[in-house]
């Protein structure tokens, strides 16, 4: 007999430790998996959260839960009062257009707009791309330099690669890369006023920075943004705000949405690879002298380290699972980072093992709402692998150790400084 | 039941029943087929369980989402398919071999 999930009896995420953050996250993973019960927690708002990876495949794979509607999550029009800003409206207006945030009968269609883009076909056209900006950056650091990885390398890779594929003149790839700078506010816990303001401001000017850039490539008829903008005016649907999403109107509204991961969250890809292999010297040797091992290296670095720990899902129709209900309308955190960590899945998960077989990874999610970017982020990480091998570059560690960010939904290095060796080649 | 044999990644052959109620990669995983990743989970939105069949007489239509999704592969051909939309219910043998990792 089915049961409403009872989340009076459900234990909390607190009750467990959980604060969010890397650190906290990897105690918190030892401690729930070593118990067979509870199945599920709770977070202090009373949402579900899911954590073992049988239930977040289940739950990421089943129809009745869709995204995270925009309306539940920030404003997306009008104002409170007249003349008085509505915080996080701004935000709401760029992330309205996010296929995250798209539930059917909108979800498919958007989404195929983004996966002929960034399949991995045409990613593997762009890989001349991302060496270029990955020579750049290298060209710029020299020998016995300290560096920070994720200020100096990660987030420029990202910014260059998306810059000049939109491209941006150099002034605006710069302000773009501080708008995604200050974008890491959006995954504080909890976030404050001040972080709301901050990132109105940012998603405000990344988005007419990524307007801009849209315009241009339309006038010089760039073929894949022309291509985009075409699919995008046969994309009609109602604005609903609060189940099916909000299609975009224009090709600006198309990328700056959708291109938050990709300017933000994919830097942490290759922030937390490289994190990884310097703790792993023997992996690091390996993949030097059997270069084909690259693709596993990275797929376990991001198993151990994956840029996101939870994103948030919601229940478009009653859900019916082992014997519990979950009511349509429910909010659903899903711990996504926990399921790489499962042991019923992948033993003794705190070790790396470049031979572990990856099926069922959770870093990109899964069902339908599977990270579109995907292929792009690892691609990148891929191409600083290999021009860091290439370019004869060895990383150090320094005094100040690697920090990474409390209280936070992502996976994500505050600060990681590094010693720059470069052997001549 | 459904005779399947596979050609894997590694080039080895392996021969498996198959329970027509299921999907092929539904089926493929359950045998232990672990080239078949199937990160989506059967929703036809990573193609990470892409494989070659040569006669695909039985196996229904394409879809056009499968087809759109199809086509975005470094490794496409005439014979590919997402296993996750494949039905073999109407199949008594199928040779199946596993298309390579993208």
């Amino acid at each position: 007999m089915s049961a409403i999930v009872d989340m009076k009896t459900t234990p909390s995420l607190n009750d467990v430790g959980f604060t969010g953050g890397r650190d906290n996250f990897r105690d918190f993973c030892k401690r729930i998996f070593s118990l067979s019960e509870p199945r599920f927690l709770k977070t202090d708002t009373d949402q579900l959260v899911v954590f073992r990876h049988a239930d977040l495949q289940a739950f990421g794979t089943a129809p009745e839960i869709g995204s995270l509607p925009i309306a539940k999550m920030f404003p997306v029009s009008g104002a409170a009062n007249e003349g008085e800003r509505q915080p996080g409206l701004e935000v709401g207006k760029v992330i309205s257009s996010q296929v995250f945030t798209f539930n059917p009968p909108l979800h498919g269609p958007a989404r195929r707009i983004l996966t002929t883009w960034l399949g991995p076909k045409q990613i593997a056209l762009m890989e001349g791309m991302a060496r270029k900006t990955a020579q750049t950056i290298i060209d710029e650091i020299k020998d016995g330099d300290e560096i920070d990885f994720v200020s100096t390398i990660s987030e420029r890779m990202t910014t260059g690669f998306w810059s000049t594929l939109l491209r941006l003149t150099a002034d605006e790839a710069n302000a773009v890369a501080a708008c995604a700078h200050e974008m890491t506010r959006l995954f504080h816990l909890p976030r404050s006023p001040e972080d709301i303001d901050e990132l109105d401001k940012a998603f405000s000017r990344y988005a007419k920075l990524l307007n801009v850039a849209a315009e241009r490539c339309l006038e010089q008829s760039d073929p894949a943004m022309t291509e985009i903008a075409e699919k995008l005016e046969r994309l009609s649907f109602e604005d609903d705000p609060f189940e099916v999403g909000i299609a975009p109107k224009t090709l600006g509204e198309m990328l700056s949405g959708n291109l938050v991961d990709g300017y933000h969250t994919a830097a942490l890809a290759s922030a937390n690879t490289f994190y990884t292999l310097m703790r792993n010297p023997d992996a690091l040797s390996q993949i030097k002298t059997s270069p084909g091992l690259v693709g596993n290296a990275i797929a376990e670095a991001l198993r151990l380290e994956p840029p996101v720990i939870f994103l948030r899902r919601y229940a478009l129709k009653e859900f019916h699972y082992r014997n519990l209900i979950i009511p349509a309308g429910s909010m659903i955190t899903m711990l996504w980072a926990a399921g790489n960590h499962d042991p019923s899945v992948f033993p003794d998960p705190d070790r790396y093992d470049l031979s572990r077989p990856h099926a069922g990874l959770t870093t990109f999610g899964t069902g339908i709402h599977i990270c579109p970017g995907r292929y792009a982020g690892v691609m990148l990480v891929r191409v600083l692998l290999e021009t860091f091998a290439a370019n004869g570059i060895e990383l150090g560690h320094t005094e100040q150790r690697a920090s990474w960010f409390p209280n936070h939904m992502l996976n994500q290095l505050r600060v990681m400084p590094v010693r720059i060796r470069k052997h001549v080649t | 039941m459904t005779t399947i044999q596979v050609i894997r990644r590694n080039g080895s052959l392996a021969q498996i029943e198959a329970a027509q109620a299921l999907s092929l990669m539904e089926n493929l995983r359950r045998s232990g087929i672990d080239d078949i990743i199937a990160l989506c989970g059967g929703n036809r939105s990573c193609a990470t369980c892409h494989v070659y069949i040569d006669d695909q007489s039985g196996l229904g239509e394409m879809t056009k989402d499968e087809a759109d999704m199809l086509s975005c592969l470094i490794h496409q051909r005439d014979q590919s398919r997402l296993s996750c939309q494949v039905l073999i219910h109407a199949v008594d043998y199928l040779r199946v071999e596993i298309a390579p990792e993208e």
